[in-house]
Protein backbone atom coordinates (compact mmCIF):
# COMPACT_ATOMS: atom_id res chain seq x y z
CA UNK A 1 0.00 0.00 0.00
CA UNK A 2 2.82 2.39 0.83
CA UNK A 3 4.41 1.63 -2.54
CA UNK A 4 1.10 2.19 -4.34
CA UNK A 5 0.63 5.49 -2.53
CA UNK A 6 4.10 6.71 -3.39
CA UNK A 7 3.85 5.49 -6.98
CA UNK A 8 0.60 7.34 -7.63
CA UNK A 9 1.69 10.37 -5.62
CA UNK A 10 4.41 10.63 -8.26
CA UNK A 11 2.48 9.14 -11.18
CA UNK A 12 -0.63 11.25 -11.13
CA UNK A 13 0.98 14.71 -11.08
CA UNK A 14 3.27 13.33 -13.79
CA UNK A 15 0.42 12.99 -16.31
CA UNK A 16 -0.44 16.64 -15.73
CA UNK A 17 3.21 17.57 -16.20
CA UNK A 18 3.04 15.66 -19.50
CA UNK A 19 -0.20 17.30 -20.59
CA UNK A 20 0.28 20.95 -19.59
CA UNK A 21 3.04 21.82 -22.14
CA UNK A 22 0.83 20.36 -24.87
CA UNK A 23 -2.11 22.46 -23.65
CA UNK A 24 0.29 25.38 -24.08
CA UNK A 25 1.03 24.40 -27.70
CA UNK A 26 -2.71 24.13 -28.43
CA UNK A 27 -3.16 27.58 -26.90
CA UNK A 28 -0.43 28.94 -29.21
CA UNK A 29 -1.92 27.40 -32.36
CA UNK A 30 -5.67 28.06 -31.92
CA UNK A 31 -5.57 31.89 -32.12
CA UNK A 32 -3.37 31.78 -35.26
CA UNK A 33 -5.89 29.77 -37.29
CA UNK A 34 -8.95 31.43 -35.74
CA UNK A 35 -7.62 34.94 -36.49
CA UNK A 36 -8.59 35.98 -32.98
CA UNK A 37 -6.63 36.60 -29.77
CA UNK A 38 -6.96 33.86 -27.16
CA UNK A 39 -10.27 34.13 -25.37
CA UNK A 40 -9.95 34.71 -21.61
CA UNK A 41 -6.15 34.73 -21.35
CA UNK A 42 -6.10 35.30 -17.59
CA UNK A 43 -8.71 32.64 -16.94
CA UNK A 44 -6.58 30.23 -18.93
CA UNK A 45 -3.48 31.00 -16.85
CA UNK A 46 -5.50 30.68 -13.63
CA UNK A 47 -6.82 27.30 -14.84
CA UNK A 48 -3.26 26.11 -15.51
CA UNK A 49 -2.18 27.11 -12.00
CA UNK A 50 -5.28 25.48 -10.50
CA UNK A 51 -4.62 22.22 -12.38
CA UNK A 52 -0.99 22.18 -11.18
CA UNK A 53 -2.03 22.90 -7.59
CA UNK A 54 -4.80 20.29 -7.52
CA UNK A 55 -2.73 17.66 -9.34
CA UNK A 56 -0.91 16.56 -6.17
CA UNK A 57 -4.10 16.00 -4.20
CA UNK A 58 -5.93 13.49 -6.40
CA UNK A 59 -3.51 10.54 -6.60
CA UNK A 60 -5.48 7.97 -4.59
CA UNK A 61 -8.31 7.88 -7.16
CA UNK A 62 -6.13 5.19 -8.78
CA UNK A 63 -6.56 3.15 -5.61
CA UNK A 64 -10.33 3.28 -5.00
CA UNK A 65 -10.62 -0.48 -5.43
CA UNK A 66 -7.99 -1.13 -2.73
CA UNK A 67 -10.60 -0.21 -0.12
CA UNK A 68 -7.93 1.43 2.01
CA UNK A 69 -8.14 5.05 0.88
CA UNK A 70 -10.44 7.90 1.74
CA UNK A 71 -12.73 7.54 -1.27
CA UNK A 72 -14.98 10.64 -0.78
CA UNK A 73 -12.02 13.02 -0.39
CA UNK A 74 -10.17 11.86 -3.51
CA UNK A 75 -13.37 11.59 -5.53
CA UNK A 76 -14.25 15.18 -4.62
CA UNK A 77 -10.76 16.47 -5.44
CA UNK A 78 -10.85 14.63 -8.79
CA UNK A 79 -14.19 16.16 -9.70
CA UNK A 80 -12.73 19.51 -8.64
CA UNK A 81 -9.81 19.24 -11.10
CA UNK A 82 -12.36 18.80 -13.87
CA UNK A 83 -13.42 22.42 -13.38
CA UNK A 84 -10.19 24.18 -14.48
CA UNK A 85 -9.88 21.67 -17.33
CA UNK A 86 -13.40 22.62 -18.39
CA UNK A 87 -12.41 26.29 -18.16
CA UNK A 88 -9.58 25.57 -20.60
CA UNK A 89 -11.98 23.94 -23.05
CA UNK A 90 -14.30 26.93 -22.68
CA UNK A 91 -11.42 29.27 -23.57
CA UNK A 92 -10.27 27.18 -26.54
CA UNK A 93 -13.75 26.96 -28.00
CA UNK A 94 -14.33 30.64 -27.19
CA UNK A 95 -11.20 31.43 -29.22
CA UNK A 96 -12.61 29.66 -32.27
CA UNK A 97 -16.13 31.00 -31.71
CA UNK A 98 -17.00 33.44 -34.55
CA UNK A 99 -13.38 33.47 -35.70
CA UNK A 100 -12.30 32.93 -39.30
CA UNK A 101 -11.26 29.35 -38.71
CA UNK A 102 -9.07 27.75 -41.39
CA UNK A 103 -8.03 24.12 -41.41
CA UNK A 104 -4.31 23.98 -42.10
CA UNK A 105 -2.62 20.87 -40.71
CA UNK A 106 -1.61 22.34 -37.30
CA UNK A 107 -5.21 23.42 -36.67
CA UNK A 108 -6.47 20.01 -37.81
CA UNK A 109 -4.26 18.30 -35.25
CA UNK A 110 -5.38 20.67 -32.49
CA UNK A 111 -9.02 19.94 -33.31
CA UNK A 112 -8.21 16.23 -33.23
CA UNK A 113 -6.76 16.86 -29.79
CA UNK A 114 -9.89 18.72 -28.63
CA UNK A 115 -12.16 15.86 -29.72
CA UNK A 116 -9.98 13.07 -28.34
CA UNK A 117 -9.05 14.74 -25.07
CA UNK A 118 -12.64 15.80 -24.42
CA UNK A 119 -13.69 12.16 -24.69
CA UNK A 120 -10.86 11.15 -22.35
CA UNK A 121 -11.98 13.86 -19.92
CA UNK A 122 -15.57 12.62 -19.96
CA UNK A 123 -14.54 9.03 -19.20
CA UNK A 124 -12.31 10.57 -16.50
CA UNK A 125 -15.42 11.99 -14.84
CA UNK A 126 -16.93 8.49 -14.99
CA UNK A 127 -13.84 6.98 -13.36
CA UNK A 128 -13.76 9.69 -10.68
CA UNK A 129 -17.16 8.53 -9.52
CA UNK A 130 -16.50 5.61 -7.12
CA UNK A 131 -19.62 3.51 -7.88
CA UNK A 132 -18.80 3.60 -11.60
CA UNK A 133 -15.08 3.13 -11.00
CA UNK A 134 -15.63 -0.05 -8.95
CA UNK A 135 -17.45 -1.55 -11.93
CA UNK A 136 -14.70 -0.95 -14.50
CA UNK A 137 -11.56 -0.76 -12.32
CA UNK A 138 -8.55 -2.61 -13.79
CA UNK A 139 -10.48 -3.31 -17.01
CA UNK A 140 -9.86 -2.17 -20.57
CA UNK A 141 -12.12 0.82 -19.89
CA UNK A 142 -9.25 2.32 -17.93
CA UNK A 143 -6.79 1.50 -20.72
CA UNK A 144 -9.06 3.27 -23.21
CA UNK A 145 -9.45 6.29 -20.91
CA UNK A 146 -5.69 6.56 -20.42
CA UNK A 147 -4.99 6.52 -24.15
CA UNK A 148 -7.69 9.09 -24.93
CA UNK A 149 -6.18 11.42 -22.35
CA UNK A 150 -2.50 10.98 -23.08
CA UNK A 151 -2.48 10.13 -26.79
CA UNK A 152 -4.98 12.95 -27.28
CA UNK A 153 -2.62 15.48 -25.75
CA UNK A 154 0.87 14.18 -26.36
CA UNK A 155 0.64 12.71 -29.87
CA UNK A 156 -2.00 14.93 -31.48
CA UNK A 157 -0.55 18.17 -30.14
CA UNK A 158 3.04 17.04 -30.73
CA UNK A 159 2.25 16.67 -34.44
CA UNK A 160 0.36 19.99 -34.34
CA UNK A 161 3.57 21.54 -33.03
CA UNK A 162 5.71 19.78 -35.64
CA UNK A 163 3.59 21.03 -38.55
CA UNK A 164 3.24 24.49 -36.97
CA UNK A 165 6.91 25.13 -36.13
CA UNK A 166 8.52 23.09 -38.93
CA UNK A 167 9.02 26.22 -41.10
CA UNK A 168 10.42 28.04 -38.04
CA UNK A 169 12.90 25.22 -37.37
CA UNK A 170 13.92 24.37 -40.94
CA UNK A 171 12.77 27.30 -43.09
CA UNK A 172 10.68 24.92 -45.23
CA UNK A 173 6.98 24.03 -45.05
CA UNK A 174 5.78 20.46 -44.70
CA UNK A 175 3.40 19.27 -47.41
CA UNK A 176 -0.21 20.08 -46.46
CA UNK A 177 -1.78 17.26 -48.48
CA UNK A 178 0.42 14.55 -46.93
CA UNK A 179 -0.13 16.20 -43.55
CA UNK A 180 -3.87 15.79 -43.95
CA UNK A 181 -3.50 12.15 -45.02
CA UNK A 182 -1.26 11.65 -41.97
CA UNK A 183 -3.85 13.24 -39.70
CA UNK A 184 -6.87 11.33 -40.94
CA UNK A 185 -5.19 7.90 -40.97
CA UNK A 186 -3.85 8.50 -37.48
CA UNK A 187 -7.21 9.83 -36.27
CA UNK A 188 -9.19 6.86 -37.59
CA UNK A 189 -6.49 4.38 -36.58
CA UNK A 190 -6.46 5.75 -33.06
CA UNK A 191 -10.22 5.78 -32.55
CA UNK A 192 -10.60 2.34 -34.13
CA UNK A 193 -8.00 0.99 -31.71
CA UNK A 194 -9.15 2.58 -28.48
CA UNK A 195 -12.85 3.50 -28.74
CA UNK A 196 -13.89 -0.16 -28.78
CA UNK A 197 -11.77 -0.86 -25.70
CA UNK A 198 -14.34 1.05 -23.62
CA UNK A 199 -16.93 -1.62 -24.52
CA UNK A 200 -14.38 -4.38 -23.99
CA UNK A 201 -13.83 -3.04 -20.48
CA UNK A 202 -17.54 -2.77 -19.73
CA UNK A 203 -17.98 -6.38 -20.89
CA UNK A 204 -15.34 -7.31 -18.31
CA UNK A 205 -12.11 -7.77 -20.25
CA UNK A 206 -9.39 -7.21 -17.63
CA UNK A 207 -6.16 -5.38 -18.36
CA UNK A 208 -2.73 -7.06 -18.19
CA UNK A 209 -4.07 -10.43 -19.41
CA UNK A 210 -2.09 -11.99 -22.25
CA UNK A 211 -4.84 -14.31 -23.49
CA UNK A 212 -8.54 -15.11 -23.31
CA UNK A 213 -10.89 -17.91 -24.29
CA UNK A 214 -13.08 -17.91 -27.41
CA UNK A 215 -16.05 -18.51 -25.09
CA UNK A 216 -15.29 -15.20 -23.29
CA UNK A 217 -16.56 -13.39 -26.41
CA UNK A 218 -13.77 -10.81 -26.52
CA UNK A 219 -12.30 -11.97 -29.86
CA UNK A 220 -14.14 -9.69 -32.29
CA UNK A 221 -13.57 -6.46 -30.38
CA UNK A 222 -9.90 -7.30 -29.84
CA UNK A 223 -9.56 -7.93 -33.58
CA UNK A 224 -11.10 -4.54 -34.42
CA UNK A 225 -8.67 -2.95 -31.99
CA UNK A 226 -5.73 -4.76 -33.59
CA UNK A 227 -6.73 -3.66 -37.09
CA UNK A 228 -6.94 -0.09 -35.78
CA UNK A 229 -3.48 -0.32 -34.27
CA UNK A 230 -2.03 -1.43 -37.64
CA UNK A 231 -3.68 1.58 -39.31
CA UNK A 232 -2.27 3.76 -36.53
CA UNK A 233 1.22 2.43 -37.16
CA UNK A 234 0.85 2.90 -40.95
CA UNK A 235 -0.11 6.55 -40.41
CA UNK A 236 3.52 7.30 -39.54
CA UNK A 237 4.56 6.50 -43.13
CA UNK A 238 3.00 9.67 -44.69
CA UNK A 239 4.82 11.72 -42.06
CA UNK A 240 8.17 10.13 -42.85
CA UNK A 241 7.55 10.63 -46.60
CA UNK A 242 6.56 14.24 -45.86
CA UNK A 243 9.77 14.99 -44.00
CA UNK A 244 11.79 13.35 -46.79
CA UNK A 245 10.15 14.97 -49.85
CA UNK A 246 10.07 18.49 -48.34
CA UNK A 247 13.74 18.45 -47.34
CA UNK A 248 14.65 20.49 -50.43
CA UNK A 249 11.39 22.39 -50.99
CA UNK A 250 11.71 26.18 -51.42
CA UNK A 251 12.54 28.27 -48.37
CA UNK A 252 9.63 30.31 -46.99
CA UNK A 253 11.84 33.44 -46.76
CA UNK A 254 9.56 35.31 -44.37
CA UNK A 255 9.06 35.70 -40.63
CA UNK A 256 5.61 34.16 -40.48
CA UNK A 257 4.46 31.77 -43.23
CA UNK A 258 1.09 31.22 -41.48
CA UNK A 259 0.32 34.95 -41.69
CA UNK A 260 -1.24 35.46 -38.27
CA UNK A 261 1.39 34.19 -35.78
CA UNK A 262 1.15 35.81 -32.37
CA UNK A 263 4.15 35.00 -30.24
CA UNK A 264 7.65 36.42 -30.49
CA UNK A 265 9.24 33.60 -32.51
CA UNK A 266 7.20 34.72 -35.55
CA UNK A 267 8.95 38.12 -35.41
CA UNK A 268 12.29 36.63 -36.49
CA UNK A 269 13.40 34.88 -39.67
CA UNK A 270 12.81 31.18 -40.55
CA UNK A 271 15.10 29.60 -39.37
CA UNK A 272 16.22 32.20 -36.80
CA UNK A 273 19.70 33.76 -36.99
CA UNK A 274 22.37 33.12 -34.35
CA UNK A 275 21.08 34.31 -30.95
CA UNK A 276 17.54 34.33 -32.41
CA UNK A 277 16.92 38.02 -33.13
CA UNK A 278 18.54 40.75 -35.16
CA UNK A 279 16.17 43.19 -33.45
CA UNK A 280 13.37 42.59 -30.98
CA UNK A 281 10.04 44.31 -31.67
CA UNK A 282 8.37 46.39 -29.02
CA UNK A 283 6.06 44.29 -26.89
CA UNK A 284 2.83 46.10 -26.11
CA UNK A 285 0.39 43.18 -26.01
CA UNK A 286 0.16 39.39 -25.75
CA UNK A 287 0.71 39.17 -29.51
CA UNK A 288 3.95 41.03 -30.34
CA UNK A 289 4.52 39.34 -33.73
CA UNK A 290 0.90 39.94 -34.77
CA UNK A 291 1.17 43.62 -33.82
CA UNK A 292 4.38 43.87 -35.87
CA UNK A 293 2.91 42.34 -39.03
CA UNK A 294 -0.60 43.78 -38.75
CA UNK A 295 -0.01 47.27 -37.27
CA UNK A 296 -3.41 48.53 -38.44
CA UNK A 297 -5.21 46.12 -36.09
CA UNK A 298 -4.96 47.15 -32.47
CA UNK A 299 -4.71 44.28 -29.99
CA UNK A 300 -6.04 45.17 -26.60
CA UNK A 301 -2.85 45.99 -24.67
CA UNK A 302 -1.83 45.97 -21.03
CA UNK B 1 10.88 36.82 -9.01
CA UNK B 2 7.96 38.49 -7.23
CA UNK B 3 5.48 36.44 -9.22
CA UNK B 4 7.49 33.28 -8.57
CA UNK B 5 7.55 33.52 -4.79
CA UNK B 6 3.93 34.62 -4.60
CA UNK B 7 3.00 31.57 -6.66
CA UNK B 8 4.95 29.16 -4.44
CA UNK B 9 3.77 30.74 -1.17
CA UNK B 10 0.22 30.52 -2.53
CA UNK B 11 0.76 26.84 -3.32
CA UNK B 12 2.16 26.25 0.19
CA UNK B 13 -0.89 27.88 1.79
CA UNK B 14 -3.19 25.78 -0.42
CA UNK B 15 -1.37 22.54 0.46
CA UNK B 16 -1.41 23.35 4.20
CA UNK B 17 -5.14 23.94 3.88
CA UNK B 18 -5.65 20.65 1.99
CA UNK B 19 -3.55 18.81 4.60
CA UNK B 20 -5.80 20.23 7.31
CA UNK B 21 -8.92 19.17 5.44
CA UNK B 22 -7.46 15.71 4.87
CA UNK B 23 -6.66 15.26 8.57
CA UNK B 24 -10.11 16.59 9.50
CA UNK B 25 -11.99 14.14 7.28
CA UNK B 26 -9.91 11.26 8.61
CA UNK B 27 -7.14 10.63 6.07
CA UNK B 28 -4.52 7.91 6.50
CA UNK B 29 -0.86 8.60 7.47
CA UNK B 30 0.74 8.26 3.99
CA UNK B 31 -1.56 10.86 2.49
CA UNK B 32 -1.04 13.23 5.44
CA UNK B 33 2.74 12.88 5.08
CA UNK B 34 2.63 13.42 1.28
CA UNK B 35 0.40 16.50 1.47
CA UNK B 36 2.33 18.00 4.39
CA UNK B 37 5.65 17.46 2.61
CA UNK B 38 4.22 19.06 -0.55
CA UNK B 39 3.25 22.09 1.54
CA UNK B 40 6.72 22.27 3.10
CA UNK B 41 8.42 21.84 -0.29
CA UNK B 42 6.39 24.68 -1.83
CA UNK B 43 7.07 26.82 1.27
CA UNK B 44 10.81 26.12 1.01
CA UNK B 45 10.99 27.11 -2.68
CA UNK B 46 8.82 30.19 -2.02
CA UNK B 47 10.94 31.23 0.96
CA UNK B 48 14.20 30.72 -0.96
CA UNK B 49 13.04 32.84 -3.92
CA UNK B 50 11.68 35.53 -1.58
CA UNK B 51 14.92 35.52 0.43
CA UNK B 52 17.09 35.75 -2.71
CA UNK B 53 14.94 38.53 -4.15
CA UNK B 54 15.30 40.57 -0.96
CA UNK B 55 19.03 39.89 -0.63
CA UNK B 56 19.72 41.07 -4.21
CA UNK B 57 17.84 44.26 -3.29
CA UNK B 58 17.64 45.68 -6.81
CA UNK B 59 14.52 45.63 -8.99
CA UNK B 60 14.98 42.84 -11.51
CA UNK B 61 14.09 43.57 -15.16
CA UNK B 62 11.35 40.92 -15.13
CA UNK B 63 9.62 42.70 -12.23
CA UNK B 64 9.72 46.07 -14.01
CA UNK B 65 6.59 46.60 -16.13
CA UNK B 66 8.48 49.08 -18.34
CA UNK B 67 11.47 46.72 -18.66
CA UNK B 68 13.04 45.87 -22.04
CA UNK B 69 14.08 42.35 -23.05
CA UNK B 70 17.64 43.63 -23.54
CA UNK B 71 17.80 44.57 -19.82
CA UNK B 72 17.73 40.91 -18.89
CA UNK B 73 20.17 39.75 -21.60
CA UNK B 74 23.49 38.44 -20.37
CA UNK B 75 26.85 38.42 -22.11
CA UNK B 76 27.14 36.80 -25.52
CA UNK B 77 29.11 33.66 -24.76
CA UNK B 78 31.53 31.80 -26.99
CA UNK B 79 30.20 28.50 -28.30
CA UNK B 80 32.27 26.02 -30.24
CA UNK B 81 30.88 25.85 -33.79
CA UNK B 82 32.04 22.25 -34.20
CA UNK B 83 34.45 19.89 -32.48
CA UNK B 84 35.75 16.36 -32.92
CA UNK B 85 36.79 16.06 -29.27
CA UNK B 86 33.54 14.63 -27.82
CA UNK B 87 34.15 11.56 -30.00
CA UNK B 88 37.48 10.48 -28.41
CA UNK B 89 36.05 11.29 -24.95
CA UNK B 90 33.08 9.01 -25.59
CA UNK B 91 35.24 6.31 -27.22
CA UNK B 92 37.69 6.17 -24.31
CA UNK B 93 34.82 6.13 -21.79
CA UNK B 94 33.29 3.27 -23.78
CA UNK B 95 36.63 1.41 -23.72
CA UNK B 96 36.90 2.01 -19.96
CA UNK B 97 33.50 0.41 -19.47
CA UNK B 98 34.33 -2.44 -21.85
CA UNK B 99 37.47 -3.09 -19.79
CA UNK B 100 35.30 -4.16 -16.86
CA UNK B 101 34.27 -7.17 -19.00
CA UNK B 102 37.48 -7.83 -20.97
CA UNK B 103 40.18 -6.98 -18.46
CA UNK B 104 41.53 -4.25 -16.22
CA UNK B 105 44.46 -3.56 -18.57
CA UNK B 106 41.97 -2.05 -21.07
CA UNK B 107 40.32 0.10 -18.40
CA UNK B 108 43.71 1.44 -17.28
CA UNK B 109 44.72 2.28 -20.85
CA UNK B 110 41.30 3.83 -21.52
CA UNK B 111 41.54 6.03 -18.42
CA UNK B 112 44.84 7.34 -19.79
CA UNK B 113 43.18 8.03 -23.13
CA UNK B 114 40.23 9.62 -21.32
CA UNK B 115 42.51 12.06 -19.48
CA UNK B 116 44.24 13.02 -22.73
CA UNK B 117 40.96 13.51 -24.60
CA UNK B 118 39.37 15.51 -21.77
CA UNK B 119 42.42 17.81 -21.77
CA UNK B 120 42.09 18.13 -25.55
CA UNK B 121 38.34 18.86 -25.27
CA UNK B 122 38.73 21.48 -22.55
CA UNK B 123 41.75 23.26 -24.02
CA UNK B 124 40.73 23.12 -27.72
CA UNK B 125 40.31 26.90 -27.95
CA UNK B 126 43.12 27.78 -25.51
CA UNK B 127 46.04 29.53 -27.13
CA UNK B 128 49.47 30.24 -25.64
CA UNK B 129 49.51 33.78 -24.23
CA UNK B 130 52.45 35.02 -26.31
CA UNK B 131 51.01 33.72 -29.61
CA UNK B 132 48.36 35.96 -31.27
CA UNK B 133 44.94 34.25 -31.22
CA UNK B 134 43.29 33.64 -34.57
CA UNK B 135 39.86 32.02 -34.78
Amino acid sequence: MLWQHLFWFFGHPEVYILALPFFGIATEILPVFSRKPIFGYKGLIAATIAISALSVSVWAHHMFASGQVLVPFFSFMTFLIGIPTGVKFFNWIGTMWRGHVTFETPMLWVMGFLVTFLFGGLTGIILASPPLDFAVSASYFVVAHFHYVLFGTVVFVMFAGFYFWWPKMTGRMLNERLGKIHFWTLFFGFHLTFLIQHWLGIKGFPRRYADYLVTDGFTFMNMVSTVGSVLLALSMIPFAINVWITRKSPMVNCDDPWGYGSSLEWATSCPPPRHNFLSIPRISSERPAFDLHHPHIKTEGH
Amino acid sequence: MKVNYRLFIGLAIFYFFITGVYIYVGGEPVGIACLLLSALLAAMVGYYVWFTDHRIGATLPEDNLQGEIADAAGELGFYSPHSWWPLPVAASMFAAGLGLIIGWWLTLMAIGALVVSIIGFVTEYEKPIDEPAHH
